[in-house]
């Protein structure tokens, strides 16, 4: 009884848990692309959509210039941040209704 | 190719480290999909997760204090090079018995195409400072933790793996070089010294670190299991002047638990 009294008083540390979350998911958005690591973020996806062309050479997360299909790495970005930010929001979401 | 998982593991007086990686290669199988090796010094004599037993001679050891514990035990952890040797997998995830996988996230280091990757810093997770654990020596030389390393049959690999079997047998040497305490031996100075190596001592490369932050629970705070892949962490916070404790839930991320007392009970539950 004395452990359950005890655990119930223990309060939620609400800035670390969006630290830790933002932590989660940030290494969440990165992911392997046509020999290149990528992290799926709006500069990425802006440098992405500002250009027409069928191929492009970027920078990737190592400091390797890498060839990649622009389209497709658009593609995957945009599916893998979208993804990864609504999971962001729904454990923020859920995180908050802690006590 | 093959892929898989290695874990070394070899009990002390206190801890049951087979135990410990015997879960973990569960958790390997359900997240990662791939399977598990365990080099150990005994035969497994009960139902285990493992694809492969290696038995090898028990390596030397050192001692080391446990806070959890309160006391100070074997810490047999010489002979991690040998992992190059004995993987049978042509890519290999080399494990601590003491991380726990809670997540996919490992399967990318299969698929980003690095000969060799460890983490090069960690944190945490109660937010207390941790910036001494990532350097080593008396010049804080950046430390690469050796507790999750990815590597490919290769060269790059091989010399990695052998310039760390020479750090370990002239040990007394680098700790005077670098100016460490050269007991107990510890496999994160000697990786991070073989790699410093292998980079021509140029400690500005990131060709062999994971672009991402080892998450560590240190021995002084509480982890209890809630769920699947889901834990509450419960630590001290300085509030208005006084210590509370204060807690966070952990879900889907994977965790260097360093209180070992606190594993063996995750791994029960």
């Amino acid at each position: 009884m004395n452990e359950i009294i005890k655990n119930t008083k223990i309060r939620f540390d609400h800035n670390q848990q969006k630290k830790i979350l933002k932590e989660k998911y940030e290494s969440k958005m990165l992911f392997a692309f046509e020999g290149g690591m990528w992290t799926a973020q709006p500069t990425l996806i802006l440098t992405l959509e500002a250009f027409g062309d069928e191929t492009i050479v970027l920078e990737d997360a190592y400091g390797n210039p890498v060839q990649v299909n622009r389209a497709d790495l658009l593609l995957e970005s945009k599916q893998r941040w979208q993804e990864q930010m609504n999971a962001w929001l729904h454990e923020f979401q859920e995180s908050s209704k802690q006590r | 190719m093959s892929k898989g998982c290695l874990i070394f593991a070899f009990n002390n007086d206190s801890m049951d480290y087979v135990k410990m990686a015997n879960s973990s290669a569960c958790n390997v199988r359900r997240l990662l999909g791939i399977p598990t090796t365990i080099v150990t010094d005994k035969e497994i004599n009960f139902k285990h997760n493992f694809d492969k037993v290696i038995v090898v001679e028990k390596p030397n050891h050192g001692h080391r204090h446990f806070r959890d514990y309160n006391k100070t035990v074997k810490w047999i952890n010489f002979g991690r090079h040998q992992a190059y040797n004995l993987t049978p997998y042509t890519e290999t995830l080399l494990l601590d018995a003491d991380y726990v996988v809670a997540s996919d996230r490992l399967k990318l280091l299969f698929d980003i195409g690095r000969s060799f990757l460890c983490h090069l810093s960690s944190f945490n997770v109660s937010g207390h400072c941790f910036r001494a654990s990532n350097v080593y020596g008396v010049y804080k030389m950046p430390m690469a933790w050796a507790t999750v390393v990815y590597f490919k049959k290769d060269n790059t690999s091989k010399n990695i793996f052998n310039a760390m079997q020479m750090v370990q047998n002239n040990y007394t040497h680098y700790a005077e070089l670098y100016n460490f305490q050269h007991h107990p031996f510890r496999n994160d100075y000697a990786l991070s010294i073989a790699l410093n190596i292998n980079s021509g001592h140029c400690i500005n490369s990131n060709e062999y670190y994971i672009p991402w932050d080892l998450a560590s629970i240190v021995p002084e705070d509480s982890i209890v299991k809630k769920g699947t892949d889901s834990y509450e962490l419960t630590y001290k916070k300085l509030i208005n002047d006084e210590y509370k404790d204060v807690r966070i839930l952990l879900n889907d991320m994977d965790l260097h638990v360093m209180g070992k007392l606190d594993l063996e009970k995750i791994y029960e539950s």
